[in-house]
């Protein structure tokens, strides 16, 4: 007993003086949190359609107000070791699958940036696909309460675990940033009625942004490669390896009155055996174009979700029409409320969609973005 | 000289005052160290949107209205707008927003110690510790 003391004492000097050595080392070394958040909710017209914001989310709002679906709180830790060394994770709590509030990593990567040109990262990074990928849940940064579904709504997949790549230049007045990544990727996706798991074992984005004042234009590719399985009943699966490409450009103007903002994305993949056709497949595009007055920022959005014929549904083309205002209510804070009208075939936007009804559905949300 | 004079008299030079000070703090100029060549406008607005890392840009506090002046000068933007840009930079990994000094005294003194550093402070604060690099009247 007396030797096991002895024994304790050493340990807890020994872990003292290490701790001592850490906070020496802690001197060079800075931690930055920062974090953002939406409060807000949504409603509808019609109670046979569930309105979700987000393609894994599994229950949606109907004509009674909503108030998870919509709400969200981020925080955001940049761990700065110097020499260019440095570990950013992003954990965001919100509704995932049919769960009403659950923890996520979003992002967990270290970063090497030799210069300020250069950033490699490894680990869990944004998968860049669209114009807003990487601050789609940072409601602060955006115009809109809910970017448009027709095109944000079409690729589930957030992030990628793996290695990316980011080159930053500037060339006088042009901004270029070019960036690769590749890794896997995994998420849940509801789907009539049911909650699909997909992982995507091979999966890589390629990105180029150009900026020029108050223009940015963007260009990107995302791949996945991986064995699929699809069960058409108990005792029978297909199974085959599906090729997914993403191709997407997008634009964005911001004179700090005007702001336009538009984004074109093409889903293709290889077809599946016996059915001869793909498991998914559309083209999709929004325009959206604001003003501010002062604090207020009134926009109005036209979306576009034109599925080809596909193993998941029939061809068709929907168009969505949304207007939002944007109040900058106090420092850090934005009150926004946008009015969505959908169509009932419009998969992007209802947790079970009907693919032969053209009605129209309102969607109307109200919110407040704030970052801290 | 009766006390209704007096009133108007001082309340005459109050206005005078607050004139003043409004006028200083919509003067407002862009200051490197010393050996620094002249900048545009344009570059300035990149620096501190985001967009350019060619300079370190340097801030003043949230509650200055020598900061809400630049960026409405410089940028033609509000303090809420360029919160909108820094925070979609910082939440996006790209970045981290300008470096926040506590008064204009700081900003002189760190920007004439680095050759990339860049701030703005208020016309009646510059001197010879610092140059001018763009005025923005």
């Amino acid at each position: 007993m007396q030797r096991l003391h002895a024994y304790s004492a050493r340990a807890a000097m020994a872990m003292l003086l290490s701790l001592g050595a850490v906070s020496i080392a802690q001197a060079d070394i800075t931690t930055t949190i920062s974090g953002f958040g939406t409060v807000g909710g949504s409603i509808t017209s019609n109670s046979d359609y569930a309105y979700r914001h987000d393609p894994t989310e599994a229950t949606g709002a109907t004509n009674q107000f909503d108030i998870g679906l919509e709400s969200r709180l981020g925080v955001q830790a940049v761990v700065d070791f110097g020499s260019g060394i440095s570990v950013t994770a992003q954990e965001i709590a919100r509704q995932r699958g049919s769960e009403t509030f659950s923890l996520g990593t979003e992002w967990l990567y270290l970063q090497y940036a030799p210069n300020s040109d250069w950033k490699l990262r490894l680990g869990r990074v944004a998968l860049a696909t669209f114009l807003m990928s990487d601050s789609r849940e940072v409601g602060y940064a955006a115009p809109w309460f809910h970017a448009p579904n027709d095109m944000y709504g079409s690729n589930p997949f957030q992030y990628l675990d793996g290695a990316q790549i980011r080159w930053h230049h500037n060339l006088g007045p042009v901004g270029i940033m070019l960036e690769g990544s590749l890794g896997s990727s995994r998420t849940q996706y509801f789907y009539i009625g049911q909650i699909i798991n997909i992982e995507i074992k091979d999966q890589s984005n390629v990105a180029a942004t150009l900026d020029y004042g108050d223009f940015r234009f963007r260009v990107a590719r995302t791949r996945g490669h991986s064995p699929a399985v699809i069960p058409l009943s108990p005792t029978f699966v297909i199974s085959f390896s599906l090729q997914d490409t993403f191709t997407s450009v997008g634009f964005q103007y911001d004179n700090g009155k005007a702001v336009v903002l538009s984004e074109w994305g093409k889903r293709s993949e290889n077809n599946m055996p016996f059915f001869n056709e793909p498991v998914g497949a559309s083209r999709e595009w929004y325009v959206a174009g604001g003003w501010r007055f002062g604090k207020l920022t009134p926009l109005l959005t036209y979306g576009k979700f034109d599925p080809d014929k596909s193993f998941t549904e029939p061809a068709g083309k929907f168009g969505t029409w949304s207007g939002s205002v944007r109040y900058d209510v106090v420092r850090n804070v934005a009150l926004k409320a946008q009015i969505s009208r959908a169509q009932a075939g419009n998969s992007t936007y209802w947790t079970t969609f009907n693919a032969a009804s053209s009605e129209r559905i309102n969607v109307y949300s109200v919110g407040a973005d704030f970052v801290f | 000289m009766n006390k209704q004079t007096v009133a108007i008299r001082s309340l005459t030079l109050a206005a005078a005052l607050t004139l003043a000070s409004l006028a200083d703090a919509a003067d407002v100029v862009v200051v490197m160290s010393p050996a620094a060549a002249a900048v545009s406008k344009d570059q300035v607005a990149n620096v501190y949107l985001g967009r350019s890392t060619d300079f370190t840009p340097l801030d003043l506090p949230e509650s200055s209205a020598v900061r809400d002046a630049f960026y409405k000068k410089a940028a033609d933007r509000d303090a809420a707008q360029v919160k909108a840009v820094w925070t979609r930079i910082t939440f996006t990994g790209q970045g981290k927003p300008p470096k926040e000094m506590p008064d204009a005294a700081a900003v002189k003194k760190a920007v004439a110690a680095d050759p990339k550093a860049i701030g703005y402070i208020d016309k009646s604060e510059a001197d010879a510790s610092v140059k001018i690099v763009l005025a923005l009247p």
